[in-house]
């Protein structure tokens, strides 16, 4: 069969054929557009109102957080003040139990002429809290001044403070003297503590420090 | 005007279905976008009502436990007053010594150092958030039993108190009594350095 058809006809023909399919096209993209563009904007709408229910929310809470302020604000003044009162504690030095442990050291014989000591003598004032030796660091001693009977008494003496290591780290001798001064000429007289304990020690003794971070930090572990 | 054609139209629905194409893309994209941000929004505030929710119920257990411990306040404003109260540190002194046996000869306030020489009585402890008045005490004629006790009774005082210097004369005759006791006792207050 012959195809009588101008070439312009069969031409437009084929176009027309080809613009039907593309007219399908353009209508399956412009629904595919406007599908994108209601589900994005329902999908947006959606998000705005769970946005603006959060905030609300947030604010809510913020408002709440804010009154509890003034609480942290007390809890942390307590908890400062409980720590305080606890570091006092454990730098307490209780002399009502050291006077009766120092007298306890002191041998049949001794007595004590004098006692002068502070709390400087026992809690520690450096950081590290190392126990120094006597000698090393040069600590300032605690001195103990005794009346004793005999020279034998006074390194009795000297060997108790020694050997009491919980309270004492080291002990020295410095002096000791046969006083003159106590011998009364009246028999009625009371005997002193000079008559009866005729000579006076001198001791250097070196209180063990006591670190109260360090004992802190323990207790914290 | 030239004719529109079926080959003219072909060419205009080819740029049609072109420029529809890209646009949907820039939708899609643009969407998607916002989408995200608005999703990382969501996200961030879901997460910040967490967190915010979580501290609000440690802030409930803090309120419940202050308000089970009201009088832990009351303990600490007995042991470390915010006033130094010289008659109330006086009268405590003098009623310790009372009931001790230990008659007080003279006690003393030192003036302090940290806020001008003599105008108060407080001065820095060393210890921070706590000041100190420092009283010297001088007592004669004490038994050691008794000074002891006195000690004790310092030493647990709910109001914190610390003997920090100590000067004991015994007696030359009887070593239980004590000639003359020269002391050092720290009263602390709350605040200073």
């Amino acid at each position: 069969m012959i195809n009588l058809i101008p070439d312009e006809i069969r031409i437009n023909n084929r176009y027309a054929l080809r613009n039907v399919k593309l007219l399908r096209y353009t209508l399956v993209a412009i629904v595919t557009m406007a599908a994108i563009a209601v589900i994005t904007g329902l999908s947006i709408l959606s998000m705005n109102r769970t946005e603006n229910n959060l905030q609300a929310q947030s604010d809510q809470q913020s408002q709440k957080l804010a009154t509890y302020k003034p609480l942290e604000a007390k809890s942390k003044e307590i908890s400062d003040q409980l720590t305080t009162i606890n570091t006092l504690l454990t730098k307490q030095v209780k002399f009502s139990e050291l006077l009766p442990t120092i007298a306890k050291i002191m041998p049949p014989g001794a007595v004590l002429k004098e006692l002068d000591f502070s709390t400087s003598d026992i809690l520690s004032t450096t950081t590290s809290g190392t126990s120094t030796s006597s000698s090393a660091t040069g600590p300032k001693p605690f001195v103990i001044h005794a009346s004793v009977k005999d020279r034998a008494v006074a390194s009795t003496l000297l060997e108790n403070i020694k050997a009491n290591n919980n309270l004492f780290t080291d002990a020295d001798i410095v002096s000791v003297n046969q006083s003159t001064t106590g011998t009364s000429a009246d028999a009625n007289a009371q005997p002193t503590v000079s008559s009866r304990y005729p000579f006076d020690v001198t001791i250097n003794a070196y209180l063990k420090k006591i670190d109260p971070q360090k004992t802190t930090a323990g207790t914290k572990k | 005007m030239k004719k529109l054609d079926a080959k003219l139209f072909f060419w205009v629905l080819i740029a049609i279905n072109v420029l529809l194409i890209g646009a949907t893309l820039v939708v899609f994209t643009q969407a998607s976008s916002a989408g995200e941000k608005k999703s990382q929004k969501i996200a961030e505030f879901k997460a910040n009502d967490q967190a915010n929710d979580q501290l609000i119920s440690y802030y409930k257990v803090l309120q419940s436990t202050l308000n089970a411990n009201k009088d832990i306040e009351t303990v600490i404003n007995k042991v470390l007053p915010a006033d130094k109260d010289q008659s109330a540190a006086l009268a405590e002194l003098d009623k310790f010594s009372k009931s001790n046996s230990v008659p007080i000869q003279l006690i003393s306030f030192s003036p302090g150092t940290n806020k001008g020489t003599g105008k108060t009585l407080t001065s820095p402890s060393g210890v921070k958030g706590v000041s100190v008045i420092s009283v010297a005490l001088s007592c004669s004629n004490v038994t050691y039993d008794n000074f002891i006790n006195f000690l004790k009774t310092i030493e647990n005082t709910q109001r914190r108190m610390q003997v920090t210097s100590l000067n004991i004369t015994p007696n030359d005759t009887n070593p239980d009594l004590l000639n003359r006791v020269d002391m050092t006792v720290d009263i602390y207050l709350k605040g200073g350095s």
